[in-house]
């Protein structure tokens, strides 16, 4: 039984025959396979070209071609240029992290482009049950949005206009700690500013407080001494309101590129996507760090 | 007409998103299955040692096939695809044994296993109860060029390892199995 050299090939290759040919399968395999493929029907194309791209991809990865193992050249195929094959070695190992440095330069490019990053939350909120109206509301009308889908886009500092924001929901975004750390970023130079009293009738939950609380705000700290885009001295958008009982909330941007902290003791409707408390400060927070601080 | 005709004849189909694509891979397992589904449950055989194992492992291939079957690009090569999904399948039910064979409980001494009784339609040669004691990439090289007579390339687009690998394992596996049949015959 045992021979050396290829006798031994000769008699792996006889037993190996002969125990498989005293296997049978049993009969009815046909229609066990056919049962299974009634249900399992082949794959829709559409699904069949994403899988087969998506298998390509993994491939060109993983085995360094983009097409299935057995119809081109694996790596085996630049085996014998040894210098070839030395080159390759290190493309193969950078391979995975050129994949992942498109695959991340792509998601910055996606959520750098405004509309789409606007298309991608819009489409998460409306997954995730949220109101799309509240989305687009919070889009630089200033107001924060309850339930957190528009949130993100309200940190735009272009003042890009949003419409449809009720007065509601902004009242529900914005509990009692509007009044108490009012910011006044309202700019003087900006005529056409209304009412801020109507603003707050109908956005405010709170429309009893005292205007003289939002003056004293002056004192909170901005999160414009850090620089930020949102800050309230970087951004000239003043959120003006023009209630006629409709709660449509017009946002109006002002070419005064510095908004001046008036004393008009109006309180007037938050535009950024963050409440002060947010920064940690109460309303008997610490100062501004700095003076030309709008907050 | 024999499978490399059909075979043929189904990739001469210039659009695949035809609805008759269901019944070409209808067709094309119909074909295969008559003309290579006995060798290939032998091959799954020898590679997991269980004929019911082999055949489930068999129409598990088959399906995946049907299933792909429109992301096949070469439809010549769904024979290809079939050894390939089998050898890999194998792979894994081998993998799942060990694991179920780690946590399950020791039968008692004089109680054979199921698995025994299955075993020993197959384990009547010294060279076959060798074989079973290789690592499975070796078994699998063996069984691949001595059983299926593959060529190394075939072998290694089949295992989805490179030639030199295929090598490599095939002589180990020679070797492996030349000294534990000496020492048997001693």
């Amino acid at each position: 039984m045992t021979t050396p050299g290829r006798d031994l090939e000769a008699a792996l290759r006889r037993e190996l025959f002969a125990a498989a040919a005293a296997v049978e399968p049993t009969p009815g395999g046909l229609e066990r396979i056919r049962a299974r493929t009634r249900k399992r029907p082949p794959q829709p194309w559409l699904l069949s070209v994403l899988l087969g791209a998506l298998s390509r991809a993994r491939y060109w990865v993983w085995r360094g071609h983009w097409a299935w193992p057995g119809s081109a050249p694996g790596p085996h195929a630049l085996s014998r240029s040894g210098g070839r094959h030395a080159a390759r070695g290190g493309w193969l190992r950078l391979r995975p992290m050129v994949a992942l440095a498109g695959v991340a330069f792509v998601a910055t490019i996606t959520l750098a482009l405004p509309p789409l990053r606007q298309a991608i939350v819009q489409v998460g909120s409306n997954l995730t049950g949220g109101n799309p109206s509240s989305g687009s509301g919070a889009n630089g009308n200033g107001s924060l949005s309850g339930n957190g889908g528009g949130g993100a886009l309200a940190n735009d500092a272009n003042g890009t206009p949003g419409t449809g924001s009720s007065g509601t929901q902004s009242a529900a975004a914005r509990p009692a700690s509007t009044s108490r750390c009012q910011p006044t970023a309202t700019p003087s130079s900006s005529p056409t500013t209304a009412s801020p009293s109507a603003t707050e009738t109908t956005t405010d939950p709170k429309p009893t407080a005292d205007p003289s609380a939002t003056v004293t705000t002056t004192s909170c700290p901005s999160p414009g001494a850090s620089g930020k885009a949102n800050s309230p001295t970087s951004t000239p958008t003043t959120p003006s309101v023009t209630q006629s009982g409709t709660a449509t909330a017009t946002p109006t941007t002002t070419p005064t590129p510095t908004p001046t902290p008036t004393d008009s003791g109006t309180p007037t409707t938050w535009p950024y996507p963050y409440r002060w408390h947010d920064y940690g400060v109460t309303a008997s927070g610490t100062p501004a760090a700095s003076g030309s601080s709008a907050g | 007409m024999s499978v490399t005709e059909t075979l043929a004849a189904t990739a001469l189909i210039p659009d695949a998103r035809s609805p008759a694509t269901a019944w070409d891979a209808d067709r094309v397992v119909t074909e295969i299955y008559h003309g290579e589904y006995k060798s290939l449950v032998r091959l799954a055989v020898l590679l997991v040692h269980d004929v019911p194992t082999a055949e489930e492992v068999v129409q598990d291939a088959f399906e995946a096939m049907h299933h792909a079957w429109r992301r096949l690009r070469e439809k010549e090569k769904a024979l290809s695809y079939l050894r390939q999904a089998v050898v890999n399948r194998s792979r894994s039910v081998l993998r799942h044994r060990t694991v179920v064979d780690r946590n399950a409980p020791k039968p008692a001494p004089d109680e054979p296993s199921a698995e025994q009784g299955a075993l020993a339609l197959i384990e009547r040669s010294a060279v076959i109860a060798a074989l079973r004691t290789l690592p499975d990439r070796q078994r699998e090289a063996v069984v691949l060029r001595y059983y299926a007579d593959l060529s190394e390339a075939d072998i290694a687009a089949t295992m989805g390892i490179s030639r030199g690998a295929v090598k490599s394992h095939t002589a180990r596996a020679m070797a492996s199995l030349k000294s534990i049949l000496e020492l048997e015959s001693s």
